[in-house]
């Protein structure tokens, strides 16, 4: 009964955060000015605010969302361990160190080098790189267990080299200030660009994992038994995590390294609506987009420059806490 | 014993001249940061130089970065890197690392903190206090009043001009407003900072959409090449700066990056540049 509900409430919950962020801002407008500005007309100034600032910030915002959301369901399916999530296998940190690394190299090779999509490109190399490094570390046996040790170990690693890229750049403020945006991620100053280069192949990843939520619940009752009820588990779990990586490779590409929006999104929602992976998908995908906007918009309005990142692991770690504590 | 009754001597001497004991003129310097290699450099014998910053010769922080070149540099700005250079008087700034500090002090070497660098007026106080403490006070005093005499030039040929209305732009997403080295800058150059206007203090973040409001006619931008394109090119990617008036119709004021973060005297020379970028008819 709460399951019928719940494609309602979370589409209302979305289109309320999305016309929030379109709405509120720095610069005070009516929404007899923002819709006017939206469709056209209005001051020119409200015009660039509302459709070159506050939109491409808020579709980056849902996208991002919404890939970090069902990256974080496919993360727990995979692993079947309800505290695995986009960050774990390195993904995030390997597309962060593939930013930085180009940042690192932009006061040497001048910043034309640096271009607006270099800086993704990069990003989703360095994701790409760290999951194949997992792949391949944890190729023979390939059982869950080792893939996250992998993953631990190499999150580490990626994180040491993004920290030493940080020291190298030390006194060029403007290198670090770019750095600190992809270690904390944030959607300021997103344009039309980062939605054309993020949200298309966002949805299309999006739409190719829904099918796959009969054989995720599937393979959460154990390899063998998926693998006995006709599941291609290679196939699938090929599938998963190529997807996931994508999905989570291009959130990081649009707004950086971005906490707790895969843990704590499918939980909440599996809490509330029960564990079925047909629908625990595409509830994660409306769920994070719109936890990922409320969450822009509490950096929007706060007044000393709050990092996106740092509200999500604000909100998200004593999430994480309480799940660990909560009585099976 | 010899030489002790000869110092002896030469001390007593040297007081009763009213000079300044000559042994107490320090002969090993080590300074710490960018602004007090630039002072130093500007008061001291060469002889009197043990050591400068390591950004001291970088050219994209430092004014003297040739001139600083002549000098050994420290490797690192943690206390034994300074020690290394036995120095006799150590120079830092405000923004040295506490735990340096306290371990100088610990080792007894004559420590001068030089904190207070945003007007004119402090850097004059600084160059007063490092002439004494080199044993220089004239070489200050003469620096002074050259410099006063530039900014007075200066101020004579902007008299009545109306400021033009400045923003400083850059991809670090903080604005200098009110109480910021850009400001003593703006107050200096016949231009009016549009975020200290609006009410900003300090480095505040930029509030991205009212940059709009602020009717910026120019952006003051400090870039590494002399024609700011590589500066341009980083505000281009940023759709705040992107959507400006003054961006669209490419007003930009561009100063070297070294000359806008100078916080010692050499930051006259900024003036003049900016003065020159917004007031072309009265500065040629």
């Amino acid at each position: 009964m709460r399951a019928r509900l719940a494609i309602p409430v979370l589409v209302a919950l979305l289109v309320l955060a999305f016309l929030a962020s379109l709405a509120f801002g720095e610069l005070r407008l009516s929404y007899t000015q923002v819709l006017s500005a939206l469709m056209g007309g209005g001051d020119d100034i409200a015009r660039t605010v509302v459709r070159d600032f506050r939109l491409p910030r808020a579709l980056v915002g849902m996208a991002a969302g919404a890939a970090l959301g069902a990256s974080g369901v496919v993360m727990q399916a995979f692993f079947r361990n309800p505290l695995a999530s986009p960050g774990l296998l390195g993904v995030s940190s390997g597309g962060a160190l593939g930013a930085v690394a180009v940042l690192a190299l932009a006061p040497a090779t001048g910043f034309a080098a640096a271009t607006l999509w270099a800086l993704p490109a990069a990003s989703i190399l360095g994701a790409f790189g760290a999951t194949g490094a997992v792949l391949m570390l944890a190729q023979r046996g390939a059982g869950t267990e080792r893939l996250l040790l992998s993953g631990v170990a190499l999150n580490a690693l990626l994180g040491a080299g993004t920290s030493f890229l940080l020291t190298t750049t030390a006194g060029h403020f403007e290198v670090n200030a770019q750095i600190l945006f992809w270690l904390m991620g944030g959607l300021e100053s997103r344009s039309w660009e980062h939605v054309w280069m993020g949200v298309p192949a966002i949805f299309v990843a999006c739409l190719l994992l829904l099918p796959l939520g009969r054989a995720m619940d599937l393979l959460s009752l154990g390899e063998q038994s998926a693998q006995s009820l006709g599941v291609d588990v290679r196939r699938l779990r090929r599938h998963l995590i190529i997807l996931s990586t994508v999905l989570t490779a291009l959130a990081t590409a649009v707004g950086g390294i971005i906490g707790f929006v895969g843990l704590v999104v499918p939980h909440m929602l599996r809490i509330a609506f029960g564990p079925d992976h047909r629908r625990l998908l595409p509830y994660s995908m409306l769920g994070g987009a719109a936890f990922l906007l409320a969450c822009d918009l509490v950096t929007r309005t706060f007044p000393l420059g709050l990092r996106l990142g740092v509200v999500t692991s604000l909100i998200g770690g004593p999430f994480f806490l309480w799940l660990l504590r909560r009585p099976r | 014993m010899r030489r002790w009754l000869a110092f002896l001597l030469l001390a007593i001497l040297s007081s009763a001249a009213g000079l300044p004991l000559l042994a107490a003129r320090p002969q090993r310097v080590v300074s710490q940061a960018v602004g007090t290699d630039e002072l130093l450099l500007a008061l001291a014998d060469p002889g009197q130089i043990a050591a400068l910053s390591h950004i001291g010769r970088d050219v994209r922080f430092s004014v003297v970065a040739a001139e600083a070149k002549r000098f050994p540099a420290l490797k690192d700005s943690d206390a034994e890197s300074v020690l290394r250079f036995r120095p006799d008087l150590v120079l830092a700034a405000s923004f040295t690392r506490p735990e340096t500090l306290a371990l100088l002090r610990r080792a007894g070497v004559r420590l001068v903190v030089l904190d207070r660098f945003d007007s004119l007026e402090d850097v004059y106080a600084s160059l007063r206090i490092l002439g004494r403490e080199l044993g220089q006070e004239a070489r200050a005093e003469a620096l002074i009043a050259q410099c006063r005499a530039r900014v007075q030039a200066l101020a004579e040929r902007l008299r009545g001009a109306r400021p033009v209305r400045v923003l400083t732009a850059g991809a670090y997403p903080f604005t200098a407003g009110a109480g910021t080295t850009f400001q003593d800058l703006c107050d200096h150059a016949g231009a009016l900072n549009v975020a200290a206007e609006a009410g900003l203090r300090g480095h505040a973040p930029t509030p991205s959409e009212k940059l709009l409001t602020w009717n910026a006619e120019v952006l003051v931008i400090s870039g590494d090449r002399p024609d700011g394109s590589d500066a341009r090119a980083r505000l281009a990617e940023i759709p705040h700066y992107r959507a400006l008036p003054a961006f669209k119709a490419g007003r930009f004021a561009v100063i070297p990056g070294a000359l806008m973060s100078s916080v010692s005297h050499h930051r006259i020379d900024a003036y003049e540049l900016l003065a020159r970028a917004l007031h072309p008819e009265r500065l040629r």
